[in-house]
């Protein structure tokens, strides 16, 4: 436990001084600045468009840092053989999947707080600076809060199967690409199954449905992580839902890395 | 050490560069200014299914994005041809499509498609979309029976949409007034000018209230003047020729102004007054 | 027992359809307190034999026992420090952050770790440099980090692949007398390389590989008897393997 703990601060301590992240929130920070702008092109529902903007900023910070930094510094171990330096000592595979895992949870972490932050402050100034413009419906910070922590746990998810790619795949590109695809079929899969089934759009053969059904269950559902919706427009948000939604990410996540274990485990890594 | 020669070389490369630069930017501008990118609007002809697909959790922001482009097309032209108007309303579908819940979107279809697109029906089928998500909303419901009653001349369909809309908490109480008076088929134009009224006090852009304005000016004028025509064949026995005899047999003092052209239109075989020459 | 111990390892690889065998059935044992080189030209199957031993690579056949555990157990790896040919690390660090990340994983008490961190330090004549960030150091300061991540923890076998690849004559002086200072406390040293020099100055026994067959192993003296030179030697046993 010791190990996996200090192998979580190496790897945090290596992401947070990389100069990627730091260009992350540099973008960012210009882009909530721009939510000022933005919003004041629009006539109505102003702050719907305000929270849109800010927690798409938010959303793809967070999958910059999964690409960029994560995949980044698990490949650089990896294929770089950095790893060594940690499994030549006593160190199990297993603790070095945590630690390492741990590291890019704790870096997301502190993004998130930080972007969130600076999105709530962005939220802020539009409503000083902008004219007439309203609060989305039934606004609320704990729904904001519950926004963003669904948010994190969708980079998270996303960044348990970029993690997988990352060991079991020999270029970093590679990498980059499975992720980027899961991430996008995980975000479409519900809909086009829906589109499907609703029949007005194509006549879909039943053995598709079927097909794409089976494979959800493999690509994570990951449109229902996000709350946007909810958030911009105050729908209700049943907590027995979000509860359920809180165990999939987490259990996904978790079944994600003991994947990877298994294959590391088996692995000739230098 | 750099000789004098070689630096007046220098010197004189760079200062062409630079002019070459600046005035090419200049002329591009100029170019393009002229070329006015909006001459016509353009969206990639994808079906909203695709584009819903496509976007992922950016759909809100995407939608944002297609109303923006619609409506900097739609501002400040007056004449906009009959497929721009197509490609502004596949925008408008687009962008509900992503997302349902946006007002705006709801706002601007009601207030460009029905009044300057002559889309009617899509306009009722989009605001069908608003007014299925929007629940809490009575306004989308509001536009849809407005749009039956004044368009479409449909008013049972129209007192069916505001008994529904009349429901919905937070809705004003005019509402209800409205779809009862409708049931009872009572005049039209005193409905329609109630039904503008409620739209006006409530619009949130200049240009459609000066628009309703004049509608609400238009219609309260035929209101004065049909009910002219029917004081005077109370009092004379037969249909006066023309809108000039109200006037001259003293049923009223002066012909209202139309802001839609010279006169009001009267047609005398059934005694009704319009405002233009479209029904 | 002897600290290390090679049992019939083999390993092949596969490249693309071809299966090409990297070790061939070696058999090794390295005693308690000696300075053991391990030769062959390059290619020759030396780093794979050390990553096998310290469990990087598992083997096809046979097993390495790491003072009587065995390699792939946890605990094996707490006796030895072992420093790859090319050291790379987690650069955003400073030399002090890696090196206590380095002894607090293999065991050193929190409490001792600073102390072992600047004596480790100075023998590597790193001390000012404590505190910089490793991406700023130059390739012989990067080895002699690697180094002393060998070294941190005062383990009882150190195994070196390349140690001397890339240093100037000072480095590869202060490498020899940490080598030698090591043999003195009476620890095992277990180190490839392909520089005879070095071989010969520092080694009690040696075991050369060629295409992962071991070709000769035994004392140096033995070795070089019929040859004279231990180049010679060495060219003489590689060509007459039919390299």
């Amino acid at each position: 436990m010791h190990n996996i703990w200090l192998l979580t601060k190496v790897t945090f301590k290596q992401g947070i001084k990389s100069r990627i992240l730091a260009g992350i929130a540099f973008l960012s920070a210009l882009l909530f600045a721009s939510n000022i702008a933005i919003t004041n092109l629009f006539a109505i529902e102003m702050g719907k468009v305000m929270v849109d903007i800010g927690f798409s900023v938010l959303s793809l910070a967070g999958l910059s840092i999964i690409f960029f930094l994560g995949i980044g510094l698990v490949s650089h171990d990896i294929h770089n053989r950095t790893v060594c330096m940690v499994i030549s000592r006593p160190f199990t595979r297993w603790q070095y999947i945590l630690g390492k895992y741990g590291g890019l949870t704790l870096i997301l972490l502190t993004a998130t707080v930080i972007l969130g932050a600076l999105a709530i402050l962005s939220f802020f100034v539009c409503s000083l600076l902008v004219p007439g413009l309203e609060l989305p419906r039934d606004f609320s910070w704990p729904a904001i809060l519950v926004t963003i922590s669904f948010n994190f746990l969708s980079l998270l998810v996303v960044m348990s199967f970029a993690f997988f790619f990352t060991i079991i795949s020999s270029s970093i590109y590679l990498a980059m690409l499975f992720t980027f695809c899961t991430y996008f079929i995980g975000h479409c899969l519900e809909t086009i199954v829906k589109i499907l089934q609703g029949g007005h759009f194509v006549d879909a053969s039943p053995s598709l449905v079927f097909f794409l059904k089976t494979i959800s269950w493999i690509f994570p559902n990951l449109s229902a992580f996000d709350l946007k919706a909810s958030m911009a427009y105050g729908l209700p948000l049943d907590p027995v839902y979000l509860g359920w939604t809180a165990v999939y990410g987490c259990s996904y996540s978790v079944l994600m890395m003991i994947f990877t274990f298994i294959v590391f485990r088996r692995r000739d890594i230098c | 050490m750099l000789k004098v020669g070689n630096i007046a070389v220098y010197l004189l490369l760079s200062g062409f560069l630079m002019a070459a630069y600046v005035t090419s930017a200049v002329n591009i501008d100029r170019f393009r200014d002229e070329m006015s990118p909006g001459e016509t609007v353009s969206t990639l002809i994808i079906a909203p299914e695709a584009l819903e697909i496509a976007s992922g959790e950016f759909r809100q922001v995407l939608a944002d994005y297609l109303l923006l482009k619609a409506c900097a097309f739609l501002g400040g032209r007056n004449k906009i041809k009959g497929p721009d108007m197509k490609v502004v309303a596949a925008l408008f579908e687009q962008s509900l499509h992503l997302d349902p819940y946006f007002f705006q979107t709801c706002y601007y279809v009601q207030a460009f498609l029905t009044w300057r697109g002559a889309m009617v029906e899509k306009a009722i089928d989009l605001l069908k979309i608003s007014r299925k998500h929007r629940y809490w909303d009575w306004q989308p419901g509001y536009y849809i029976g407005f749009d039956y009653f004044y368009f479409l001349k449909d008013n049972n369909k129209a007192a069916k949409q505001l008994m529904e809309t009349a429901e919905i908490p937070g809705a004003p109480p005019i509402i209800s007034s409205l779809a009862a008076r409708m049931a009872h088929k009572s005049g039209q134009t005193e409905l329609a000018i109630a039904f503008l009224q409620t739209m006006y006090d409530r619009a949130k852009d200049e240009s459609t209230r000066t628009f309703l304005q004049d509608r609400i000016k238009a219609h309260t004028g035929i209101l004065v003047l049909e009910k002219a025509v029917r004081l005077f064949r109370l009092k004379y026995g037969y249909i006066p020729g023309s809108l000039d005899d109200l006037v001259s047999k003293g049923i009223i003092l002066e012909l209202p102004e139309n802001p839609y052209g010279d006169r009001y239109i009267y047609e005398p075989e059934t005694g009704r007054v319009f405002f233009d020459r479209i029904r | 027992m002897s600290e290390i111990v090679f049992d019939h390892v083999t390993k092949s690889f596969k490249y693309g359809l071809k299966q090409q065998t990297v070790l061939q059935d070696l058999c090794l044992e390295i005693e308690k307190g000696e300075i053991f080189g391990f030769l062959g030209p390059n290619g020759a199957g030396k780093s794979t034999a050390i990553n096998v031993a310290l469990d990087f690579i598992r083997p096809d056949e046979g097993r390495v026992f790491i003072k009587g555990l065995p390699g792939n157990s946890v605990g094996s790896r707490g006796h030895v420090g072992y420093m790859p040919e090319h050291p790379q690390f987690y650069e955003q660090l400073s030399a002090r952050e890696l090196l206590c990340f380095g002894g607090l994983v293999s065991g050193i008490n929190r409490s001792e770790i600073n102390e072992h961190i600047e004596i480790i330090l100075e023998k590597l004549e790193l001390l000012p440099f404590m505190n910089r960030p490793v991406r700023t150091f130059s390739k012989g300061m990067k080895q002699r980090i690697g180094m002393g991540l060998a070294m941190i923890h005062d383990p009882d076998i150190l195994i070196l692949d390349e140690p001397m690849s890339g240093l100037d004559p000072l480095g590869r002086r202060l490498v020899t007398r940490l080598i030698l200072d090591f043999k003195e406390r009476g620890k095992t040293v277990f180190f490839s390389s392909h520089i005879l020099n070095d071989v010969e100055t520092l080694c009690d026994r040696i075991a050369i590989l060629d295409k992962g067959k071991r070709l000769f192993y035994g004392n140096i003296e033995e070795f070089c008897r019929d040859s004279g030179s231990m180049e010679e030697a060495f060219v003489e046993r590689i060509t007459n393997s039919g390299h």
